[in-house]
């Protein structure tokens, strides 16, 4: 829909005689549509579009917000919405958690703002009957021997917009284009069953889906799971550990992203995802990790997943520090957990879509390169184990004792990688670990990953992130194989 | 958008015949609607930390063309707006793409086509409170303890249709208030009040037990070592662990591909206990027994009986590839009604049985750290204390354990109670999630403890 359209909707709504007690009206419009293609053992198992539109009314009254969706974007059916979210309000003000103040008809919480963003554009377009032959082509390609028993890709083209408006003045248009690919090869001998897989999770150039080097990395994984079904069991030891950035990935993921989210740290979330061993004092003073620890919060990454101008409640996006030199500086908290904690924070109020209503989450959370090249890192280790590619994760309830596996591993003895081992994992405690950080790889060893399913907040939400991360070397971890 | 299941329902059906008409030879259509009327009102604190309605409902068409080389199928899912004449206009736009782009996908050949298989109806109307009285009838009862959850309230629709003239249906009417209760130490109690008829008495019942047991849990905190101890898991910690059959484990596909642990029970390898039986029960009626697709499952499969594996779930797209009778799965062939056999031990028994180690009232965050293995890994949660000699001594620091199925669910299972508990699905990932899941408690003999 067009933003005047929506206007003229939302100026029809601000008539409505009940509407005159709300202090501010806001819409947001998602609209968000998936080409999805699914190849199985060199078959396609699933081609599906979806579409999925509405809008979201907030509206607040007394310093509560009370929001109601539809996914009718009629005249008649966004009265009848604002009229819900303008109920949802008042009943509950009388037992607000907190009431957020207003500068002249704006709440704080909800600047008004006005501005635009879109994803960087693709020059590679492919047809849906492309993208079908090519899932089936990759899982093909991954059957490279009667040992490989499983062979499996999907590919989810992402296309979505969004549109903020308000009574305030807010007008901002934002569209993402991204694609989610993910291919694996499972191999089995006897007992054995071993599996690896490789992806992207980024936004805007899809290039890669042309570029020769796609069909290397499927060899790879092919090559790599055959490897595995008679690799060395990960030894049990508590070692040097260097995690590739598919893995760091995960790492920052679970033990700075979500441990870092104020409403966490304020308790929302105790009752679903859990609460944060972070407390408000924290910040500006815990050394969360080693003096070779930076780790960023920027959707302003072209390519990542998580980039955007302005997050849900239209504050303007824009790169922060989290931790420099490995203590705690800033949370990853939207304007209304800074208006409650008064703690600094970023623009991360965001929501998985129009039907549900925007909580602080994770954007793009980078941890920024060091100056050590890969060869340098693997030289400098007498003895440990280097990891790839996340297969397990577990964390607790206060983002403190977790416990990862990976797909792949290598041994490293006296500077050199030597044999593959199978079944890695590794355990810890976000703090200590985070303060074993030794070597931080430099740019050549960055890369750009993130997942679209990180899940949180009540009613539930998934959503994208990106993470980009190079090579670390961290010391004194556990680390073990697998078996029953 | 209506909320009666008659509206709904000839919403759909209007929907449904118009794009049935519309269809070309060869061509097979099944459809699907998902849709909800639900309120959310988050807590913490004991206030409202947002509260809101949402009204949401999504049609999935799935076109099959069979010509003399095979059959081809796409899918296409759109919002629906509640309004007949645009709705219709997105249904014929997004079906005549389907008829466009079908035809230019490769072969597909393990799909499967609808078939009549009868028609289902299930519609529970339940007596919900109205939109703004949730606040006034819940607010005042949970003042006075620091609480937070979700309360969750309204309609849900399942429906299914195909160009045969099979057609499903099931609507229900509910709540559920999914919450937790803190000490100041932040140790805290676990619970969901949930039903299809508001009683703000028997909140009050659930909320006073829920304070009880948090009287145990002021109690000084308890680091307990890493090792192997004896434990008890409330069924709200059992059903935990028997999700972990819907991931890559219960599915035929993944033991016909060597990903699940389960491959080692078929082929005789290991075991399971004699006191372990699963089977997926729909007669407990608390989700649809058709699938997305309508195919319908049998009102009970009995997965596991004491310990053999007599079935695993079968997606008909499985039954295609493997040459095995479906049984109305879904496509990732997860359990949705699952039901676990009852045992001998009493509840006042349990911590006598129990004698010296952990009593867990849930678990948190459960994934394989081995997943072809069986070997699961996750972490205690809330009201998990440390007894001795029968005697509960305090509630335990959280604690990581890694344990395999084939000990939590063979060698290691000493006992299963005599009672169960309906555990409610509160998921409200996407939509609010139907189901639920009725499990007992169980005593295993040792459990791994790791960090």
């Amino acid at each position: 829909m067009s933003l005047s359209r929506l206007k003229s909707l939302l100026q029809e709504v601000q008539l409505l005689p009940e509407l005159k007690r709300a202090s501010w009206i806001g819409f947001r419009e998602m609209r968000e549509r998936h080409r999805s293609f699914v190849g199985q053992d060199g078959h396609v198992r699933e081609t599906s579009t979806s579409e999925s539109h509405g809008v979201m009314v907030e509206v607040f009254f007394d310093g509560q917000l009370g929001y109601a969706a539809t996914p009718a974007i009629t005249a008649s059916a966004l009265r009848e919405t604002a009229i819900r979210a303008f109920r949802q309000a008042e009943s509950a003000s009388r037992w607000s958690l907190a009431k957020f103040g207003f500068d002249g008809k704006s709440p704080l919480v909800r600047p008004s703002v006005q501005g635009r963003y879109a994803s960087p554009a693709s020059t590679t377009r492919l047809t849906s009957a492309e993208l079908a032959q090519l899932v089936v082509d990759i899982t093909k390609r991954l059957k490279k021997s009667p040992k490989i028993v499983q062979t499996l890709c999907y590919i989810d083209w992402i296309d979505g917009e969004s549109r903020l408006i308000s009574t305030s003045g807010t007008e901002v248009e934002q569209g993402l284009e991204g694609m989610i690919l993910h291919f694996e090869a499972t191999a089995q001998e006897g007992n054995i069953t071993q599996k690896r897989s490789d992806g992207e999770n980024l936004q805007g150039n899809l290039q890669y889906l042309r570029d020769p080097s796609l069909w290397t990395r499927v060899d790879r994984v092919a090559d790599q799971a055959l490897e595995l079904l008679s690799a060395e069991e990960c030894p049990t030891e508590t070692t040097s550990l260097v995690l590739m950035p598919t893995q760091m990935t995960l790492q920052i993921h679970e033990s700075i992203g979500h441990p870092l989210e104020i409403d966490r740290i304020l308790g929302d979330e105790r009752n679903y995802a859990g609460w944060s061993f972070v407390r408000e004092k924290d910040f500006g003073s815990l050394q969360y990790g080693s003096k070779l620890l930076n780790v960023s919060f920027d959707p302003t990454v072209s390519d990542e997943l998580a980039s955007y101008a302005f997050d849900d409640g239209g504050n303007p996006a824009k790169r922060e520090y989290l931790i420099q030199e490995g203590v705690l500086l800033r949370g990853l908290g939207g304007l209304e957990s800074q208006s409650r904690s008064k703690l600094g924070g970023v623009a991360n109020f965001r929501a998985s879509s129009w039907n549900r209503p925007a909580v602080d989450r994770m954007a793009n959370i980078n941890l920024e390169p060091g100056s050590s090249s890969f060869d340098e890192i693997i030289t400098s280790v007498e003895r440990g184990v280097l990891m790839d590619t996340n297969r397990s994760w577990s964390i607790d309830d206060y983002r403190n004792k977790f416990q990862f596996g990976c797909e792949y591993a290598k041994l490293i003895e006296n500077g050199k990688l030597t044999k593959t081992l199978r079944n890695p994992n590794y355990r810890g405690i976000t703090t200590p670990f985070w303060n074993g950080l030794k070597m931080v790889g430099n740019a050549s060893t960055l890369q750009t990953h993130g997942t679209p399913n990180c899940g949180k907040a009540e009613p539930n939400q998934v959503i994208r992130v990106g993470h980009r991360s190079p090579v670390c070397l961290f010391t004194q971890i556990e680390v073990f194989g697998g078996g029953a | 958008m209506n909320r009666s299941s008659a509206a709904f329902q000839e919403h759909f059906e209007a929907l449904t015949a118009k794009a049935f008409a519309s269809l070309e030879a060869g061509q097979i259509l099944a459809c699907e609607l998902t849709a909800e009327d639900s309120q959310f009102v988050r807590l913490n604190a004991a206030k409202v930390r947002q509260a809101g309605q949402v009204q949401d409902a999504t049609f999935r068409l799935k076109l099959l063309i069979q010509s003399a080389d095979g059959i081809r199928s796409g899918e296409s899912s759109i919002s629906l707006t509640g309004e007949e004449s645009e709705d219709l206009l997105r249904v014929k736009a997004t079906l005549e793409s389907l008829q466009r782009e079908v035809p230019q996908l490769p072969l597909d050949p393990y799909a499967v086509l609808p078939q009549n298989r009868g028609n289902v109806e299930q519609i529970e109307e339940g007596q919900l409170l109205a939109a703004e009285q949730v606040f006034d009838q819940l607010l005042p009862e949970i003042q006075g303890v620091d609480l937070a959850g979700i309360y969750a309230s309204g309609s849900m629709v399942r429906g299914t249709a195909n160009s045969l003239g099979q057609k499903q249906w099931f609507y229900t009417e509910n709540f559920s208030l999914d919450y937790s209760v803190y000490t100041p130490m932040e140790k805290a109690v676990k619970s969901t009040f949930a039903g299809s008829r508001w009683s703000r008495s028997e909140l009050s019942q659930d909320l006073a037990q829920s304070k009880s047991l948090l009287s145990a849990m002021e109690k000084k905190a308890i680091r307990v070592p890493r090792g192997s101890y004896r434990a008890y898991l409330a069924p709200a910690a059992v059903s935990d662990l028997v999700g972990m059959f819907s991931w890559g484990c219960i599915g035929e596909r993944s033991i016909r591909k060597g990903e699940s642990p389960l491959r080692f029970l078929r082929s005789g390898e290991r075991a399971l206990s004699p006191l372990f039986s699963l089977a997926e029960d729909f007669s407990l009626g608390v989700v649809p027994r058709f699938n997305g697709d309508g195919d319908i499952s049998p009102e009970k499969i009995e997965l596991i009986r004491e310990g053999n594996l007599l079935e695993t779930l079968v997606h008909s797209r499985s039954g295609a590839e493997y040459g095995v009778t479906p049984n109305g799965a879904t496509p990732y062939e997860g359990l949705r009604s699952p039901s676990m056999a009852a045992g001998t031990l009493r509840r006042e028994e349990i911590f006598q049985a129990l004698g010296t180690g952990v009593f867990l009232s849930n678990l948190h965050y459960l994934n394989w750290s081995d997943p072809f293995e069986g070997r699961i890994t996750g972490m205690t949660r809330y009201a998990c204390l440390w007894v001795e000699n029968g005697q509960v001594v305090g509630p335990i620091e959280t604690m990581r354990w890694d344990d395999g199925i084939y000990r939590m669910f063979g060698s290691e299972l000493e006992a299963v109670t005599d009672f169960r508990a309906l555990i409610a699905e509160t998921s409200t990932y996407h939509h609010r999630q139907a189901g639920g899941m009725l499990v007992p408690g169980m005593l295993l003999k040792s459990m791994n403890f790791t960090l």
